[in-house]
């Protein structure tokens, strides 16, 4: 069926249509040249009108909306259209562009439900679907899992607008498959995800294995004290690290320090008085968090299984320390898995891990800033830069696109973009994913909950879709303060009725 | 600027436009209608001159009956004259296709320019129904006031003393021959929108006939003009840049000698 015609200048990736229709931007059409048939994808979509081109007023619209009614020709449907690649190679994930520009005049057609579903759908291994095409739903969206656990994946958009389902659904899918998914769930939305072979830890510091300038930030010894940072590092000894009691070690060493007469100990005597205290207060107030005796972090990760990190009871300098433990050791991990793999090493095994992990951080402007270094941002872009040759797939989540590192951000072979309003992170986008075109990132502004652009190495070719829901996700839904404050009130009445019955009635006053 | 037009008798035209006035609210009437343009435009280059002229005649449902070309090479061609003679050809084969058709211009000068020679024809064609009429959305005539001494066009008169919808009572002209009688009208089809002037063939035209075309004209009109026009106008239109494309279809814009060559 005829769509329209390619009109005005063409160019190999992009041409103009009139159409006889208004097209959906994210639409899909086919034009036929004799070179073959290319796919096309409607980035820009506009419609106008002969009889109200130059109205001035109320009374000539008004006058027009007959007039617009009973001409046929008086609407013009322009699509631009970015030109995909040849339909024939799309089937086979290559994107071949023509050398020659579709001629002016050449017709555009609509794509059969195959030609679709061969290039959104395919039906190899390692595709799981996700959603359906945005324009075209009938036709299943499905994505290669493989591409985002060697390069990675970024899901950016902003608050509410579904990328914790996006998360939830990709987890999903890795766990039918057997795979091992880390989330660093830095708001506790995932520990309730209802799905099979989940593995919920708390997420635990074990000092011991920090280095002197992670234990000042754990312990939240001030950026700016350096001397009392100087005098962490003097009493955090290797000794202290080794010591059963690792606690009583520690204030040992900086009782040593506050008691000794060394002219230069006595100089820092007064910073050594502070470390204690904080030292005591870190024992109370991170009892929870801080055990010096837990083991290996890493140990209580399972393979195989969803583990969801739950660091939402870290502060935000713990959680920076934790992910980076965590990225940190995985990482090695993975190396040390590879490189006995390779048969390279003649140690004994000293890896836990045998296949591939994707590892995904929440609020990832919070752990790979753009403006300060951190240390979880060094471990993060290290995975980026090295993770594919180990089978450490990194996943960055953010509502702030802004605000994440770039560096990190362009390593992500693949996105999915939700809805984006502010220029700036539409700018940022824009830099890390060159393949999206500017009339997509456009677009981001009208997405509704759940739609989503996918571009990179996971899909085909760059695609709206709408990712469907997660019914096993309970969390990160908006919350009705109206219905809980109705809950709360009537809770009320009927605490007050219950306690009142216990109370002898002659106590009960008037 | 309008002290100098107000003159000692302006008061006075006034009064006798009033009076010439007819307010009239139209309704709706539903009728096929056609609008009818021309346009020409040429080009010169090495001494020759492309011209190209189209006239078209088409619905106010955007519906093209007629759609005549016509183009060539050659010096101080009257493309004035080809341009109105293809209107005439398009009227023609356009009246009995619909109920009114509407030309845009003048019939005044169609019967005064040098365009006479075709005089003969628009009688013919618009006798044939009787359902042909020119619609001027400007007018320089100055017949109906002359005698109080008005200075600007009677338009200008009228514009003033009225905003509302009507017309203005018909004026007959004679001057061209008993065959060629104008009778011509003012009209506002809607409040607060331009006065435009339509001119009829003959004498026989009254005050309920006026007010008939006003319901069929205002049934598809956009700011008081009809909207058939508005598409003629639009679609006959011979832009530069399509010029410039029928001169490269010819061949001509590569013709040995083109400065080009001088690199």
């Amino acid at each position: 069926m005829s769509l329209g015609f390619v009109v005005g200048e063409s160019k190999p990736t992009f041409v103009t249509a009139i159409t006889q229709r208004a097209l959906s931007v994210g639409e899909y059409i086919k034009i036929g040249t004799d070179e073959g048939e290319i796919l096309g994808l409607v980035e820009k979509s506009s419609v106008s009108s002969a009889a109200f081109a130059d109205v001035k007023n109320f009374d000539e619209a008004s006058e027009s909306t007959e007039i617009a009614e009973i001409n046929k020709r008086d609407k013009t449907f322009t699509a631009h259209i970015g030109i995909l690649g040849f339909l024939e190679n799309l089937r086979k994930g290559q994107s071949i562009i023509p050398a020659i520009p579709p001629i002016p005049g050449t017709e555009i057609t609509q794509p059969s439900k195959q030609d679709l579903e061969e290039i959104f759908s395919p039906k190899n291994d390692g595709w799981v679907k996700i959603g359906n095409l945005l324009r075209n739903k009938t036709i299943d969206a499905k994505v290669n899992l493989d591409k985002i656990v060697s390069r990675h994946l970024g899901i950016l958009a902003m608050t509410g607008m579904g990328k914790s389902n996006l998360v939830s659904l990709v987890t999903k899918q890795i766990s039918k498959l057997k795979g091992t998914v880390i989330i660093f769930d830095y708001h506790n939305d995932y520990t309730t995800l209802n799905i099979p072979r989940i593995n919920v830890i708390d997420a635990k510091i074990n000092p011991r294995l920090l280095d002197a300038d992670q234990l000042s930030e754990v312990l939240e010894i001030r950026d700016g004290a350096n001397v009392q940072q100087r005098v962490l590092r003097m009493a955090f000894t290797k000794h202290v690290k080794e010591s059963k009691e690792f606690w009583s070690k520690l204030e040992n060493e900086i009782d040593f320090i506050v008691n000794s007469e060394d002219k230069k100990l006595k100089e820092i005597r007064t910073s050594a008085y502070r470390v204690q205290d904080i030292i005591e207060e870190a024992q109370r107030r991170f009892e929870d968090i801080l055990d010096p005796d837990m083991g290996d972090p890493i140990s209580f990760i399972k393979e195989g299984r969803t583990n969801i990190l739950n660091i939402s009871e870290l502060s935000e300098k713990q959680a920076n320390v934790a992910v980076a433990f965590y990225l940190q050791q995985l990482l090695k991990d993975r190396k040390d898995a590879s490189i006995a793999r390779h048969g390279k090493s003649k140690r004994e095994r000293n890896y836990k891990f045998n296949s591939p992990i994707f590892v995904i951080i929440e609020e990832a402007h919070v752990f790979i800033p753009k403006d300060h270094d951190t240390s979880a941002k060094y471990w993060a872009a290290k995975i980026a830069r090295e993770g594919r040759k180990f089978g450490l797939g990194l996943g960055v989540v953010s509502q702030r696109p802004r605000s994440v590192d770039l560096n990190v951000l362009s390593q992500m072979g693949s996105f999915a973009i939700m809805k984006i309003i502010q220029e700036d992170d539409q700018r940022q986008i824009a830099s890390a994913t060159e393949s999206t075109s500017r009339e997509l990132i456009a677009q981001l502004t009208s997405l509704n909950v759940g739609d989503a652009v996918l571009v990179g190495q996971w899909t085909n070719l760059p695609s709206l879709v709408h990712v469907e829901e997660v019914k096993e996700k309970i969390m990160g839904a908006d919350q009705s303060a109206v219905n809980a404050w109705a809950n709360a009130e009537k809770m009320k009445e009927v605490a007050v009725e219950s306690t009142q019955g216990l109370v002898q009635k002659d106590l009960l006053l008037d | 600027m309008l002290s100098i037009l107000k003159g000692p008798k302006f008061e006075q035209i006034l009064q006798k436009a009033r009076e010439n006035w007819v307010e009239f609210t139209p309704v709706k009437e539903e009728v096929v209608t056609a609008g009818i343009d021309s346009s020409f435009n040429n080009t010169k280059f090495q001494g020759i001159e492309l011209w190209a002229t189209t006239a078209v005649s088409i619905k106010a449902d955007g519906e093209v009956l007629v759609d005549l070309h016509e183009s060539g090479l050659g010096s101080d061609t009257d493309l004035s004259r080809i341009a109105s003679k293809m209107e005439i050809d398009a009227c023609e084969k356009t009246v009995d296709q619909v109920d009114l058709v509407l030309m845009d211009g003048s019939l005044h000068s169609q019967f005064m320019t040098r365009q006479s020679t075709l005089d003969a024809q628009v009688v013919r064609t618009m006798r044939k129904k009787n359902n042909v009429i020119f619609i001027a959305k400007t007018s320089n005539t100055k017949k109906q006031f002359e005698k109080l001494g008005s200075l600007a066009g009677d338009i200008f008169y009228y514009n003033h003393v009225t905003n509302g919808s009507g017309f203005s009572k018909l004026f007959v002209e004679k001057k061209y021959g008993s065959d060629k009688v104008i009778s011509s009208t003012f009209v506002r089809l809607s409040d607060s929108t331009p006065i435009i002037k339509l001119e009829f063939l003959g004498e026989q035209h009254d005050e309920a006939e006026i007010k008939s075309i006003m319901n069929k004209l205002y049934k598809t009109s956009i700011g008081g003009y009809p909207y058939a026009l508005k598409l003629a106008h639009n679609n006959c239109k011979i832009s530069d840049k399509e010029l410039g494309k029928m001169v490269s279809l010819l061949g001509l814009s590569n013709e040995i000698g083109s400065r080009e060559v001088l690199g």
